[in-house]
């Protein structure tokens, strides 16, 4: 009854208002399904969602320091990275494989993926939206010194940058270099020098 | 596993220049390439079947491939690129 509607409504739109996009249409249309047929159940999906939104990059720092801190271990870590995160006690057996790149003086890693937006979540957490940006996974192979100029990142001319597309089913991160002494540091105080853009290689780890 | 490998360590490969429509994980700035092989990364499964939850357990050997940026772009930057990518993709530089 146009004729009676006197009041106004507001005329900017609201989250309300949000128009879905094929994607996310897709992925609800999706989820129903399979919750309908019996493939997964409600529980099932909502344990897996609080898993990775508990997934963060102090789980990677943690692994990180400990490395810096105990040659042995990270001996082990860079060799079989899975193996030496399970004989800490951590189920990692649903992760998928995963290399650790070490940066060196003259050696510096950088990881990308080129094709979509592969990522060490068990690591690190959920990307970082630049991290699946076009702009990052162009360009990272294409210009890496100033990419990471542009993330405030001003390496010397005598350090080598080796990008790492993880283009298959392996995962990358990076070890950065940990402080001078780290090995008489406490872990705990190593840790929160670990940042999350250290191990992806777009930056390095805080001063101690 | 070793009888599955088809390229060694060191080698000069080629990354073929073929399109495809499929989940076929090689990215196409790498396409028609020359690259080292660094390191053998043992069977995986063929992604342009696993995209379609068809599994064929492992029976795609699978190299890491160094690129020189240079010979990627042109110029003269010192850096390298590292990929994954399965022999089915790669093919020998003859000298």
């Amino acid at each position: 009854m146009p004729e009676q509607h006197s009041h106004d409504h507001p005329t900017d739109s609201d989250v309300d208002a949000y128009v879905l996009s094929e994607g996310q249409i897709l992925e609800i249309a999706l989820r129903e399904l399979l919750l309908e047929k019996g493939i997964i159940t409600q529980p099932e999906l909502n344990e897996q969602m609080n898993i990775t939104a508990s997934q963060s990059a102090s789980f990677g720092a943690s692994i990180i320091a400990k490395a810096w801190k105990d040659r042995e271990f990270k001996q082990a870590l860079l060799y079989n990275p899975k193996a030496a995160i399970t004989d800490l006690g951590y189920d990692v057996s649903k992760m998928p494989d995963l290399v650790i790149v070490e940066n060196k003086s003259q050696l510096h890693n950088v990881v990308v993926c080129t094709l979509c937006s592969c990522y060490p979540r068990y690591m690190l957490g959920p990307p970082p939206e630049w991290y699946r940006s076009a702009a990052y996974r162009a360009r990272i192979v294409r210009d890496p010194r100033e990419v990471l100029v542009e993330f405030g990142l001003n390496l010397r001319a005598d350090v080598k940058i080796r990008v790492y597309d993880s283009t298959a089913d392996l995962r990358y991160m990076v070890m950065p270099l940990g402080p001078q002494g780290a090995e008489s540091m406490a872990v705990d105080i190593l840790e929160t020098l670990v940042t999350r853009d250290s191990m992806i290689g777009v930056g390095v780890p805080k001063l101690p | 596993m070793t009888e599955a490998q088809e390229f060694q360590i060191g080698q000069m490969v080629n990354v073929k220049n073929v399109c495809s429509n499929k989940h076929h994980r090689v990215p196409f700035y790498l396409k028609g390439k020359t690259g080292k092989v660094t390191e053998y990364l043992g069977l995986v499964d063929n992604p342009e079947l696993a995209a379609y939850s068809k599994n064929n357990s492992g029976v795609y050997p699978l190299y890491r491939v160094c690129f020189e940026h240079k010979s990627l772009w042109g110029g003269d930057q010192n850096e390298e690129i590292f990929a994954d990518l399965a022999a089915k993709w790669l093919c020998k530089v003859e000298v």
